[in-house]
């Protein structure tokens, strides 16, 4: 996939006349890689990594403050969400790439078969539609899932939780990210949301992403890049849709977003050549695209964050499935970066998924995760 | 002085004690150090914070985890020991006779145990596969209810421990029948001229002459169980919710992805701690019988 | 004493025929369902009620897969790394297992328990310090942090010392008095009179390797270092499509087939090496 990106590479690395090496690593190594790639003294200069990593690394020490006219460029050019996306302990540390949000993806034919008319917005939309929805074998197994909850990975739970969360008005930690707000009243509640769907019997844990692809399934939270799975389907791209992220009566629809960004190594000795190179990937050429919004949207279904990037590739992103994730992008919240993040993710997700299961209830799983979250974030600050 | 056979004899082993050295001794004594501290890798390791037996205390009195992992893997051990033992030997006792297409009948057993636990799990990863899989697919076909398998809590870990059964099954069957072959024939001759039967003769004469291989291969079979990292890194990455999250998959996840060196290092030696008393008991066993 | 064709032995006979052949066929269904897969549609895979031929083969799985694998490089890799790594350990442990068998030194007996005491330190013990030692070396991600931390093994230097203790001390003499150097009576008496002994830990070192999975998954970074379980490893795909099912297999296949089929050439080896590790243990 990088193979697409490597002439703009090189045409950068013309325009600042540098030499670019690089190294594609699949998602699950890179954080290794960095961290290892640090310890050896293996020299990498410019880093492309997600946002969520960004206190570790800086609290490691491991990345360059961008020079001051790059972050004006950063704050202008970039949406409210990305910019904070890419900001920790009030300094931007990078450009945003890639901007991921998550919607309500439905598939159609299950709508219409049903008789569903109008895509659901509110929760009690969301239920009463998944009963319709729901279709049992004659073991009385759901052989048709009105909902499916995504498990088995950190994000695939918490992300969308995290998105019902702030659309009934909760708080993931406290502003001054001490302690954890997400088990109080609102947390519980969105958690009771998704036991209700389970209790309705419109879930079926056993499924999985393949099964809502292949047709099975009436609706999911999930993520724009998810996209190119349904596009490669059997079923074709045109028989989902996307919409809104389900809010609570009396509250407001708000979709999570997070941000791929670039970074450049503290002791990088080639740190302003390596700005001026990634400086270069990401401005418009001429009124059109930057060379990271191209490479973004063309096959990788993913979102450019950069605004100009947005208006010049305005057809591609206009795509009726993609274009609900833009627009959310005007509303949405930037994953919370804090400290510790990706534990307190991964015991968030395995606790919810043991309410799911029946293993605890609703509070005592969110009491647990918001305790194991404050010892961390306790310990992170000192 | 030392003669020269003596130096001969250092010079011999010298490269193995050095590598040893290197590779084995020192990096012990290493994780023991960093097991006393807070590092992340991402600093060098003089900027780590000293904790004494924090990571430890954290470990036995607070971690849920590390007990759900500990108890994890000797759930994971105990199954294997007892069902993976049972059947090898009862497969080698079968194979242990007169039988046409001997060969063909080991082969067939012995052929999963050659291949990796990677690919394995792969192809098992897609056996289970609650909507696609073979399993459920065949007992669809029967009209029988379909299972979860590795997508339910109470169903992961016995899936986990069926493919671990099927994978192994064959490296301990040939065991036990080099074990059975060396029983010398008359044994059993004199006791057939007693009047024993196949049964008697098999609980009065095979089990406890096979007493040391037994023993031997629960030995293996539990160590090994211990350190189960492959299968259920690829077959079901611990979940759902960590009912199949064994203490080595645990203590990679501490490290590699939540970079606390400091933890898991602690956790290495805790199971150390286990794995070598564990040796010690069976090895004391085996040394009484004998 | 002629034996007498009892009915109920027949019976017996017939029955344990079946169990074995139930038996066997278990063994082999997830084979058997592997290479079927591989060679279906991702319609058929899916298909419900179960499909158990394909309609027609599509080897254009395996064709898809040299388009998401570095497949021959993956094989390269696998082979040189396992390769290497075997003849390394052959050589070291009968080096060790020489000089511990044949040879009087102060201290002896101390190193030996010292080596055995070092197989109960399990890999995952020392996991992060090696890596730690290799990443310093700048061996991270090469052939030789694949190869290097595993060239040495205590159990193989255990096994070749009790095969070596029985060999008979009068040939050797004999070399020596003829004025042999030490290294020559090592590698032209005493090595080729182990013969049985190194292929068996050959044969188990070789598998052991070839199938290794943590400590590359530590070590490799980039995906032209791939082995074949970590190539294999990056088809376990989590957002995927139905599609990948047959491709896993196909992958899978890919892995497995060749090295069934050097097992069955070589099986009574294998049979042998594991049986002599069992007795001496």
């Amino acid at each position: 996939m990088l193979k697409a990106l490597t002439p703009w590479f090189e045409e950068c690395a013309r325009k600042v006349n540098v030499r670019i090496v690089h190294q594609t690593v699949a998602f699950d190594q890179l954080l290794t890689k960095i961290m290892t790639g640090r310890l050896g003294g293996q020299s990498v200069d410019i880093y492309h990594f997600y946002n969520l990593w960004l206190p570790d690394f800086v609290g490691s020490d491991l990345l360059a403050p961008p020079p001051v006219d790059v972050v004006d460029d950063i704050k202008s050019s970039y949406g409210q969400g990305s910019v904070e996306g890419v900001t920790y302990n009030g300094q931007v540390w990078g450009y945003p790439t890639e901007v991921d949000s998550y919607q309500l993806i439905y598939n159609k034919r299950i709508f219409d078969e049903a008789g569903v008319d109008e895509v659901p917005k509110t929760w009690d939309d969301v239920r009463a539609a998944a009963k319709r929805c729901t279709k049992k074998d004659s073991n009385g197994k759901i052989s048709q899932a009105g909902f499916m909850l995504i498990k088995g990975w950190d994000s695939g739970v918490v992300h969308p939780w995290l998105s019902l969360l702030w659309s009934n008005g909760g708080e993931f930690v406290s502003k001054d990210y001490s302690r954890a707000l997400f088990n109080q009243q609102p947390g519980v509640q969105t958690l009771g949301f998704e036991m209700d769907l389970i209790n309705d019997g419109s879930v079926n844990l056993g499924f999985g992403l393949e099964d809502f692809v292949s047709g099975k399934v009436a609706m999911t939270i999930m993520a724009n890049w998810w996209g190119a799975s349904l596009r490669a389907s059997s079923l074709g791209i045109k028989s989902f849709g996307s919409a809104p992220i389900p809010y609570n009566d009396g509250h407001e629809s708000v979709a999570l977003q997070y941000n791929w960004l670039w970074g450049v190594d503290k002791n990088s000795p080639h740190a302003d050549m390596a700005w001026k190179f990634i400086e270069c990937l990401n401005s418009p050429r001429k009124d059109k695209a930057s060379p990271m919004g191209e490479y973004l949207t063309t096959g990788l279904n993913a979102l450019p964050s950069r605004l100009s990037d947005q208006k010049a590739l305005a057809n591609r992103i206009n795509d009726p499935f993609i274009k609900p994730f833009v627009d959310a992008l005007r509303n949405a919240r930037t994953e919370p970066i804090i400290p510790g993040a990706q534990e307190i993710k991964t015991s968030l997700q395995k606790q919810i998924e043991a309410a799911w299961y029946k293993q605890k209830s609703p509070k005592e799983a969110l009491d647990t995760a918001a305790q194991e979250a404050d010892r961390i974030l306790q310990e992170k600050r000192q | 002085m030392l003669g020269r056979k003596a130096v001969a004899g250092y010079l011999f082993i010298a490269p193995s004690i050095a590598f040893l050295l290197v590779f084995a001794l020192i990096p012990f004594l290493f994780t023991i150090y960093v097991s006393l501290h807070d590092w992340n890798m991402l600093v060098p390791l003089s900027r780590a914070r000293f904790l004494g037996f924090e990571n430890y205390r954290y470990l036995l009195f607070e971690d849920p985890l590390f007990w759900q992992t500990f108890r994890n893997s000797v759930v994971f051990a105990l199954g294997n020991v007892v069902l993976t033992m049972a059947l090898s030997l009862a497969v080698a006792l079968l194979l242990n006779s007169r039988l046409r297409l001997r060969a063909l009948w080991r082969s067939a057993f012995f052929m999963p145990y050659v291949t990796s636990s990677v690919a394995i799990a792969i192809v098992w990863s897609n056996l289970y596969h609650p909507t696609y899989g073979l399993f459920n697919g065949v007992l669809q076909f029967l009209g029988l209810p379909t299972l979860d398998f590795t997508n339910s809590p109470s169903q992961a870990m016995p899936s986990l421990i069926a493919t671990s059964i099927w994978h192994e099954l064959g490296y301990y069957m040939i065991i036990f029948l080099a074990g059975l072959q060396s029983i010398p024939g008359e044994v059993y001759d004199a006791a057939k001229v007693d009047g024993a039967g196949g049964w008697q003769q098999f609980w009065r004469i095979t089990l406890p002459l096979l007493r040391p291989t037994i023993l031997f291969v629960a030995v293996i079979i539990t160590l090994s169980s211990l350190q189960v990292f492959d299968l259920p890194f690829i077959l079901t990455n611990g979940g759902p919710v960590n009912s199949t999250n064994t203490l080595v998959l645990y203590m990679y996840q501490t490290a590699f992805q939540f970079l606390r060196m400091g933890r898991a290092t602690a956790m290495a030696i805790l199971l150390f701690v286990v794995v070598f008393a564990m040796t010690l008991i069976q090895l004391r066993l085996l040394r009484e019988r004998e | 004493m002629s034996a007498q064709l009892r009915p109920s032995s027949v019976f017996l006979n017939a029955l344990k025929y079946l169990v074995l052949s139930v038996g066997a066929f278990l063994m082999l269904l997830p084979f058997i369902w592997m290479i079927l897969a591989s060679l279906m549609t991702s319609a058929e895979v899916m298909a419900r009620p179960l499909v158990w031929f394909p309609h027609s083969p599509q080897l254009e799985n395996y064709i898809r897969l040299r388009e998401v694998l570095p497949l021959g490089r993956m094989y390269f890799n696998s082979l040189f790394v396992a390769l290497t790594t075997t003849l390394g350990i052959l050589l070291t442990s009968s080096l060790s297992g020489y000089g511990f068998a044949k040879f009087q030194f102060p201290g002896r007996d101390l190193l030996f328990v010292l080596v055995l005491a070092t197989i109960m330190i399990p890999f995952f013990v020392v996991l992060i310090p090696v890596f730690y030692i290799v990443k310093e070396l700048g061996w991270v991600n090469s052939y030789w942090g694949l190869i290097v931390p595993n060239i040495v093994t205590a159990f193989g230097i255990f096994l070749m010392r009790q095969y070596m203790l029985s060999l008979p001390e009068e040939l050797l003499d004999a070399a020596r008095i003829d004025g042999a150097s030490e290294f020559r009576i090592y590698w032209q008496i005493a090595v080729p009179l182990s013969a049985p002994a190194l292929s068996a830990l050959g044969i188990l070192a070789f598998v052991y390797q070839w199938n290794n999975f943590l400590w590359p998954l530590v070590v490799v970074r980039s995906s032209d270092m791939w082995t074949i379980p970590l190539g294999l490893n990056s088809l376990k795909v989590y957002a995927s499509s139905p599609q990948v099912i047959n491709l896993q297999m196909a992958g899978s296949a890919l892995a497995i087939v060749p090295v069934v089929l050097v097992f069955l050439a070589l099986q009574r080896y294998f049979v042998q090496g594991i049986a002599m590790t069992g007795m001496k243990g």
